[in-house]
């Protein structure tokens, strides 16, 4: 059904695209129809465009850099005039006043765009199971998760329904997905894409990351929205890259670390299988792989949970049911407005982080809570720079295990929250960090490689280089049939 | 260090309006989270800054020019009541 355009990988689409092997028209329809076509057994979707009200569609040009390329829109990131929810009952009737500004440069670059896709609420969450409309469900495998809490995008891509899409990382929030969902998943630098007009959960941490089959569909896609913004002061003044390949023996001389917290950790065995045999790759190709102890990192679920939440508590303290949000009732006070908004506009989740936020910020707990874990995080930022004086990467599984059954998680948030292990240092750090799939059976496992502070192009072109080596590995569309079944192949 | 949560003075502050099945829930869940921040009291921080931004470069200006990006109706348009060209709100003077 869906069988993908880009099977042989981005590169070719976008060069099939700019050479008018395909046009962009055909393929921006071509794609309409086949998210329509997975939102059945997926429901990657809050919204999938008309072909008339698809921004983009009717005006891309093969002169465009992105040239028609159509691209999936996590529904935390502003479409003007199209509603945008962040999977919350709180915003369902919201509709964007303005592109942000990684939207607008898409369009500018000549992208099109095909849909709204589904999350977590307001990010919160590792399985796109907290979503006001309903859980998403992995292409690889309908009865679990996609992760979250870019799962809607993660499972667009995987599906073969689009070639691109963007999502938000706070903690892991695009690159977890893209592991479940055997896709590569790319979280920037801190400041490298501007935040103006996503939707904040946690302002020091969040950042709009990319979704592709590949590291080259992520980098070009990343070129376009990168670069400072005078709408958004924590953008970095660095100018954005432009996306070349490397040279051919990249991986040679590199040293790459791989924190000793993982030897002896506990983890589902094809990812402790899937994370040998990369290494045993790098080896093989020259590279130098060596474990390094980071006893910090034992730390950063504890720093990551103080601060994310204790952010969010403060973000979403805008939610009133004044400007935004529920309203209506007539004889009640202001202040009953305001909670009876709250208490129903929000899930559990977003409750459980934002009491969670407003403990650790309140007097008397603010120092031991907040000030601490802002004090460790500093360490933990330090604890990686000293790393890469000596080491190119680092090397860790994106997730301790595969994919999980939907419904695995749901009571138990300790649970949940752990499954974060992985990806939460470089958050931390504001560090590029990107996931990209690897050889295995069954559900999809991902490798994530972290990379210096605004080395976002080498980590790209790392992660491109194993992808077109003979001897690395091709990411593969997964394959949906008309019943309820997924077939699972890897190539 | 042991800590408790009051369910009750937190989601005061955090003005959300709690049914008694979802304190209790939330009031386990939470204890048994903050067990998981104890941790952190082991970490020597002494002398350490405290980071709250990765960007630590301060007082980023940008020139003081007026730029329209939205047009009024476009920001009502999600109002949960307007009049006219206001959000409407309830009555803020009175009793509770």
């Amino acid at each position: 059904m869906t069988d993908g355009l880009w099977k042989s990988g981005t590169k070719k689409l976008l060069s099939d695209l700019q050479g008018g092997a395909i046009s962009s028209a055909d393929l921006q329809k071509h794609c309409l129809e086949q998210s329509r076509l997975v939102q059945d057994q997926t429901q990657a979707f809050y919204e999938v465009f008309d072909l008339e009200g698809s921004p983009g569609a009717s005006s891309s040009s093969c002169a465009a850099p992105l040239m028609g390329a159509p691209v999936a829109v996590k529904d935390f990131i502003f479409i003007k005039d199209k509603e945008c929810s962040a999977g919350s009952a709180m915003l369902e009737k919201f509709v964007a006043p303005y592109n942000a500004t990684c939207v607008a440069r898409l369009l500018k670059g000549g992208a099109s765009l095909v849909g709204r896709t589904s999350m977590d609420e307001f990010g919160m969450g590792s399985s796109n199971e907290n979503s006001v409309r309903g859980p998403v469900r992995n292409p690889w495998d309908l009865t679990k998760a996609p992760g979250g809490s870019s799962g809607g995008s993660a499972a667009a891509v995987a599906s073969g329904a689009v070639p691109f899409a963007l999502g938000t990382d706070t903690g892991g929030s695009v690159r977890q997905p893209a592991s479940f969902c055997g896709i590569t998943g790319f979280k920037p630098s801190y400041g490298r894409v501007s935040r103006f007009g996503v939707i904040s959960f946690a302002s020091s941490l969040d950042q709009v990351g990319t979704f592709a089959m590949d590291a080259y569909g992520c980098a070009r896609l990343l070129e376009n929205i990168s670069g400072e913004d005078h709408r958004d002061p924590t953008t970095s003044r660095i100018p954005p890259f432009a996306f070349h390949e490397s040279e051919k023996e990249f991986w040679r001389g590199k040293k790459v670390a791989v924190p000793d917290f993982l030897v002896g950790a506990e983890m589902d065995a094809p990812v402790k299988a899937a994370f040998e045999d990369f290494q045993n790759w790098l080896c093989s190709n020259g590279a130098v792989v060596s474990s390094v102890s980071m006893p910090l990192l034992e730390y950063s679920l504890a720093v990551y949970y103080l601060i994310c939440t204790s952010e969010a508590s403060s973000n979403l303290s805008r939610y009133d049911g004044v400007h935004l949000g529920f309203g209506g009732e007539k004889n009640i006070s202001l202040n009953r407005v305001i909670q009876s908004a709250r208490s129903q506009g929000f899930g559990d989740e977003v409750k459980r982080r934002i009491l969670l936020g407003t403990f650790a910020l309140s007097a008397g707990y603010r120092d031991a809570f907040f000030n601490k874990a802002a004090k460790v995080r500093r360490l933990l930022k330090e604890s990686y720079e000293a790393t890469f004086e000596s080491y190119d990467f680092v090397l860790t599984p994106t997730s301790l295990e595969t994919a999980f059954a939907l419904g695995d998680r749901a009571k138990d948030p300790i649970k949940m929250y752990n499954s974060d292990i992985c990806t939460i240092g470089p958050s931390l750090a504001g560090l590029p960090a990107i996931s990209f799939p690897v050889k295995t059976t069954g559900m999809p496992v991902g490798m994530q490689l972290v990379a210096p502070y605004m080395e976002d192009l080498k980590l790209l072109q790392a992660v491109d280089n194993f992808q077109e080596a003979s001897d690395g590995y091709r990411p593969q569309i997964a394959t949906l049939m008309n019943s309820n079944s997924a077939e699972v192949k890897h190539g | 260090m042991a800590q408790e949560f009051d369910i009750d003075i937190l989601s005061k502050l955090a003005m959300l309006e709690l049914q008694d099945d979802e304190k209790a829930s939330l009031e386990n869940s939470l204890n048994e989270i903050l067990k998981f921040f104890e941790k952190l009291q082991t970490v020597d921080t002494n002398s350490v800054e405290p980071l709250f931004n990765i960007n630590e470069e301060s007082s980023i200006i940008r020139k003081d020019e007026v730029e329209r990006i939205v047009t009024r109706d476009e920001v009502l348009r999600s109002a949960p009541q307007r009049s006219d060209d206001c959000y409407r709100i309830n009555r803020v003077v009175g009793k509770e």
